[in-house]
């Protein structure tokens, strides 16, 4: 105790209690508790209930009564399951390539091309503005700009004398829209990861590569994508998880219309939970989902670790 | 291999003018070595020659060709960087490869060829598969240099590549590029702000001081004749010494209390120019030690304060009685701390400049 000093030294641990060693576990008992309570706890009563048939709305099954697997068998036999999964291969797949891609390419671009460090700042938060939009309202804005009849992308079709097109009307162009506006909102987040990247490589690598001869695509795929490509995988690993979660800018483009066609699996769930009330079922799907969001990062971090090479 | 010309480059960034006018012929297969104090623009004409910088005016010349405005990947050049700048996510093999590969021409089995041929050259054949941060400091080095020599570019450029090397390391570096440059007729142009490294290295020294150069002349010139009194204080360890006096009268000068009377030779380079201000400079070793100096010999009564020893001699840090410090370079253990005497001047080695400002010239 007499290295204590101070306002804590005034109040000493009583002896007794140090004697036996309890005050460590008083004292981080609380946060395990907390931890317990609002984390784990509910995630093994959801891992419990997910075994279980419980749809506390019907007559049926008003508690929850245990059924095996049934509710992940049920599952991977329900095709609406399975074409959502193939709609997130699809969206988040190319969604994440488009927005990295996008993003890196305009990153490096503001920074060599760009002289003027005021036009390049403006541009950056031209870039970056839209990641502080609420996602309902920019799903909300695309949703008017893509309308049908009197929306403005039409309009422009229209002006240019070619036909109008039903932008969340089909499950492909559905999607396709919906990853657009989602790039416009957040390739800066890649832009800036990117950009912070190049600028902090040191200037004298590009002028020892300009030294030996190098052009600029010599410059670009030898030295900046392998300087970058760990920010680059880092950019990809954010995207993708907010692209395992993603929900909002779908729920008020399409509502995974028209019909189920544009469903993602976190639409499904939140059908099957919250509009079904089938818990049971919604908790093996959340799970499913959370496991394979998590076998796809360890995926990807063996990937960065193989590449690395060391 | 190429001569390079240097007609009167001028580089300003904003108000600083980091060259002025320096014109400069390096002939084919020399090694020239620019030197200089920090911010003197050695570095600056590094960077034009290899085509870094675009000069506000001025032209650089290989050859016949005017290559003022070509990109570096159009002069054929090669440079090792202060900071060596070694790509880090290669091997050491990789990186000497690089310009090869730049090159674009080479097939894959010369290239291999090529990077082991330089690699025994610069002794680094045993590390080239290791990646670049598992190298040590004196590795990196050689693999600079093996990237910089793989190919035969017209003019081989050195910016201060061994400075942040040990001694040791450093002198055998250095000996290792000079049996190089000689072996293969490299035209090399080095930067350094060591003038010991300056003198060692060059055929010729380019020495340079707020942005314009100073003097241009072999090792010996610049020790021996230094052209005015900044290239006297900056050149040659330890430092020469200087006295700053006012012409007395023929041939004598007056510095506070001592008095100085000129050999003949000496004098005459100061005729007529009673009452103006003259620095008058020696180099340490041209000093010796007297108890009791002959009649009419040049000394200065002084105290030793510090002495230093460096093998078989010691360098003597002396005061005299108005505080005024000179420097010695005497045999070993001869004096101690304290003792009284003169030192005297070799009066075959003075030299004397019309001022005390860095741009005196040389009178004599």
């Amino acid at each position: 105790m007499s290295t204590i000093r101070g306002t804590l030294a005034q109040f000493p641990i009583p002896d007794r209690l140090e004697d036996r060693n309890l005050a460590p576990y008083l004292l981080v008992g609380p946060a395990i508790a907390t931890v317990f309570l609002v984390t784990i706890g509910p995630m093994l009563w959801s891992l419990w209930l997910s075994f279980n048939r419980w749809k506390p709305g019907s007559l049926a099954y008003q508690t929850p009564e245990f059924t095996g697997v049934g509710n992940y068998a049920w599952l991977f036999t329900t095709q609406r399951f399975i074409d959502s999964v193939i709609n997130f291969v699809y969206y988040g797949g190319f969604g994440v390539l488009l927005q990295v891609t996008l993003g890196t390419f305009l990153a490096l671009a503001l920074y060599n091309y760009v002289e003027s460090r005021a036009v390049r700042i403006g541009l950056i938060t031209l870039f970056t503005v839209p990641m502080m939009y609420a996602p309902l309202v920019a799903g909300r804005m695309w949703q008017l700009l893509l309308l049908p009849g009197g929306g403005v992308a039409n309009g422009i079709l229209g002006m240019v004398g070619l036909p109008s097109v039903n932008w969340l009307g089909s499950r492909w162009l559905g999607l396709t829209s919906i990853m657009i506006a989602d790039t416009w909102q957040w390739v800066g987040l890649p832009l800036l990861i990117v950009y912070g990247g190049r600028a902090s490589l040191s200037d004298s690598l590009y002028e020892a590569a300009r030294v030996d001869g190098a052009s600029r695509w010599m410059m670009f795929r030898r030295i900046t994508l392998p300087q970058l490509r760990n920010l680059i995988v880092v950019a990809a690993i954010l995207r993708f998880m907010d692209a395992y979660k993603f929900f909002d800018k779908l729920f008020i483009m399409t509502r995974g219309g028209p019909g189920s066609a544009t469903e993602l699996p976190t639409f499904f769930t939140y059908l099957v939970g919250f509009q079904d009330f089938n818990i049971g079922r919604a908790a093996a799907l959340t799970w499913v989902l959370g496991l394979g969001s998590i076998l796809t990062m360890l995926l990807f971090w063996r990937y960065v670790q193989t590449v690395e090479g060391v | 291999m190429a001569d390079v010309t240097i007609d009167n480059l001028t580089k300003r960034f904003g108000s600083i003018v980091a060259t002025n006018e320096i014109s400069l012929d390096i002939a084919d297969g020399e090694l020239v070595v620019l030197v200089g104090p920090s911010g003197c623009g050695k570095t600056t004409t590094l960077r034009s020659i290899a085509g870094l910088e675009t000069p506000t005016s001025g032209t650089i010349t290989f050859d016949d060709a005017d290559v003022t405005d070509r990109s570096p990947q159009d002069r054929d050049i090669s440079m090792v960087f202060q900071d060596l700048a070694l790509y880090p996510h290669m091997t050491a093999a990789e990186n000497i490869a690089f310009p090869l590969h730049a090159d674009g021409q080479q097939v894959t089995g010369t290239i291999d060829e090529n990077v082991e041929e330089v690699a025994r050259a610069t002794n680094c054949d045993g590390f080239l598969e290791k990646q670049v941060s598992d190298l040590s400091g004196g590795q990196r080095q050689r693999i600079a240099l093996a990237r910089a020599l793989v190919r035969e570019p017209e003019v081989f450029l050195m910016d201060e590549p061994f400075s942040d090397l040990d001694e040791l390391l450093k002198r055998q570096l250095r000996a290792e590029v000079m049996r190089i440059q000689k072996e293969r007729g490299i035209t090399m142009i080095h930067v350094t702000h060591d003038q010991e490294e300056a003198m060692t290295m060059g055929d010729r020294l380019v020495v340079m001081n707020d942005g314009e150069i100073a003097q241009i002349g072999d090792p010996d010139t610049v020790y021996s004749e230094p052209s005015n009194l900044f290239v006297a204080m900056f050149i040659g360890s330890p430092q020469i010494n200087r006295f700053d006096c006012v012409v007395a009268g023929d041939g004598v000068l007056e510095s506070g209390d001592l008095r100085f009377e000129l050999p003949v030779e000496d004098a005459e380079a100061l005729a007529g120019a009673t009452g103006e201000e003259v620095a008058l400079c020696v180099r340490p070793r041209h000093l010796t030690w007297s108890e009791d100096p002959d009649d009419g010999a040049l000394a200065v009564p002084v105290t030793v304060i510090v002495t230093e020893q460096i093998g078989t001699e010691d360098i003597v840090r002396c005061e005299t009685e108005d505080g005024v410090e000179v420097t010695a370079v005497v045999p070993a253990n001869t004096l101690e701390f304290g003792e009284e005497g003169y030192l005297v001047f070799d009066p075959d080695h003075l030299h004397l400049f019309d001022g005390y400002d860095d741009s005196a010239e040389r009178l004599n």
